[in-house]
């Protein structure tokens, strides 16, 4: 046990244990009453609207959300709410112009939902590749980030760490299918929102519960002083800071572990409650997170020099800002409680990634694509658990070998591929009857091409990883040029091809 | 009422006024903000959790009938 948590190791090792113990039995019910594929994939529809919301907002807020942007608002101030504002613009796209659609036209995974108006099984190919891309590199950079939290918190090795996330989330993924997940996500989703909730009410305590002493204190304790109010902080150039927003948007759409989850319930009606639910729970732990702790943490944080290193900087970096605050806010034992729902969290997000990447695997390309829709239930099961565990190891080696990498640069390119490759797929299938198989591929295959390709050839990696001198490509994120360009050439494409339709009818 | 022009409004109501949002913050940082933004941000998130909530409860009313 590390020294952060020296002091609380009962109350860690006791929260940690009763989480292992109830999400265990949990996947063990679930393997007992798990028969076919829609019980895998989808749960047979018996999560009710409530519940699926809860998941949902479990899936979406990660470890990275909770800690990433409590430290970024320590940091930058005002420049952070990017990072709160954009998920509940995707969140009102979702709701307001693809939950019914994608009910409608969806059974399991994004590909179904792709592929519905094609024959061809191109596309459902291609579908399932961008999902597993998306979901594999999320899938890294959730483990990358997980290790080093791990190693941070608790003292267990990087390496360890990485291990023991990978193999947990196989258990839970191969054993339990969509519902031992769901209840994984569940049970975070409330340890997690408790927790936050106390977090924030121990911060305003410590203020008197006055706000605007709050604010007050947090300008006079950071270096931007009244800045931290005003946008400049964090945001570099102009160009790189709407492209962020692009993909931060329109990317959320497209992750297919947070579409996957509209098959879970009974109906339309459900599927509607449970997106407001969790737009509701994530807006709540979003205003406490940004409002409230990140701000508070400013002047709660700065009154600790302990805390700090001989560089000046916090020790841990900025994503310890919530497990310090908890330290000075609430006492040992909430700071132990904290760090149990962290390490919670990963394992709950990262085992619905791994979920949806297996699906992608065994129903699209191995089920639909390869077999043809000939497959039995036992073999596609069969497939779904060894591309589980499949998945779980690359994962495990991919995470080893990026050890130190950037996580949050890493996340970013997820939501940039799945915004120039799955978004505009997604959206022009659904509403576009001109679109054609030909068109929605070659669409697909520049978005994600450039959106990879730009990243490259931009700052982070030309330049920082890959040590050369300037970058080719000068912003830091591509969706900006790579969005656009994947809808021109998928209106293109099948503007070309427009003598021959495509095979089925659209929703139109 | 037609649920996709409805769903298509809001929606692109609520990307419109958050791209407004950004390109001020990105480009003209001062020009509006002073230390108003917590305020800004603060209504936008509860301007979208209304908006979302209007469409949810209009729309599961509409599956009701």
């Amino acid at each position: 046990m590390s020294e952060t948590f020296a002091s609380s190791s009962f109350v860690v090792a006791s929260t940690f244990l009763l989480f292992l113990a109830s999400t265990l039995t949990i996947t063990w019910w679930a393997a007992r009453h798990t028969r076919g594929t829609r019980d895998f994939y989808a749960a047979s529809g018996r999560i009710t609207g409530f519940q699926n919301g809860l998941a949902i907002a479990g899936d979406f807020m990660s470890a990275a959300t909770f800690l990433g942007i409590t430290g970024l608002t320590y940091l930058a101030g005002l420049d952070a709410t990017i990072y709160v504002l954009a998920p509940m613009v995707g969140f009102c796209i979702l709701l307001t112009l693809l939950v019914e659609p994608f009910r409608k036209l969806g059974r399991f995974t994004v590909s179904d939902v792709a592929a519905h108006r094609f024959e061809k099984k191109p596309v459902r190919v291609f579908a399932a590749l961008t999902s597993l891309v998306v979901v594999l590199l999320y899938l890294v950079a959730q483990m990358v980030g997980a290790g080093a939290l791990v190693e941070l918190l608790f003292g267990l090795s990087y390496g360890k760490a990485v291990v023991v996330i990978g193999v947990l989330m196989v258990v839970y993924v191969s054993a339990g299918g969509m519902m031992a997940t769901t209840w994984v996500q569940i049970i975070k989703a409330v340890l997690m929102i408790f927790g936050i909730t106390v977090l924030a009410g121990a911060t305003l305590h410590s203020f008197g519960f006055d706000l605007s002493r709050l604010y007050r204190e947090a300008a006079e304790a950071h270096r931007l002083g009244p800045g931290i109010f005003a946008p400049g902080g964090l945001l570099e150039d102009p160009l790189s800071t709407v492209s962020l927003a692009l993909a931060l948007v329109f990317g959320f759409v497209g992750l297919p572990h947070i579409v996957m989850r509209l098959y879970t319930v009974p109906d339309e009606k459900a599927a509607y409650q449970s997106v407001l639910f969790a737009s509701l729970l994530i807006g709540f732990v979003f205003i406490l997170v940004f409002f409230v702790i990140g701000y508070g943490a400013m002047p709660r944080l700065n009154e600790h020099p302990e805390l700090f290193g001989p560089t000046g900087a916090l020790i841990g970096g900025s994503n310890m800002v919530a497990v310090h605050l908890s330290r000075v806010v609430a006492g040992d034992v909430f700071v132990g409680f904290i760090g149990a729902v962290v390490f919670a969290t990963i394992l709950a997000v990262v085992s619905g990634l791994t979920l949806a990447g297996a699906s992608a695997l065994s129903h699209d390309l191995f089920a639909r694509a390869l077999r043809n829709g000939r497959a039995t239930e036992t073999e596609e099961l069969r497939v779904t658990r060894i591309a589980a565990v499949a998945l779980g190891l690359v994962a495990i080696v991919l995470a080893i070998f990026f050890e130190g990498q950037n996580i949050v640069y890493m996340a970013s390119m997820v939501f940039a591929i799945s915004a120039s490759a799955n978004f505009p797929l997604l959206i022009l299938s659904v509403y576009w009857p001109g679109l054609t198989a030909r068109g929605a591929i070659a669409g697909g295959t520049v978005g994600l091409a450039l959106s990879v390709g730009l990243m490259i050839l931009g700052p982070t990696i030309w330049v920082d990883i890959l040590e050369n001198a300037a970058p080719i490509f000068p912003y830091k994120y591509p969706a900006l040029f790579s969005m656009p360009a994947a809808f021109l050439v998928s209106w293109a494409v099948s503007s070309r091809e427009r003598s021959r339709p495509s095979a089925g009818p659209s929703l139109r | 009422m037609n649920a996709r022009r409805v769903g298509f409004l809001l929606s692109a109501t609520v990307t419109l006024l958050f791209f407004a949002l950004v390109l001020v913050m990105a480009f003209r940082p001062n020009a509006v903000f002073g230390s108003r933004g917590l305020i800004y941000s603060l209504a936008f998130i509860l301007l979208t959790l209304v908006v979302m909530g209007g469409y949810s409860f209009w729309r599961i009313a509409k599956l009701d009938e």
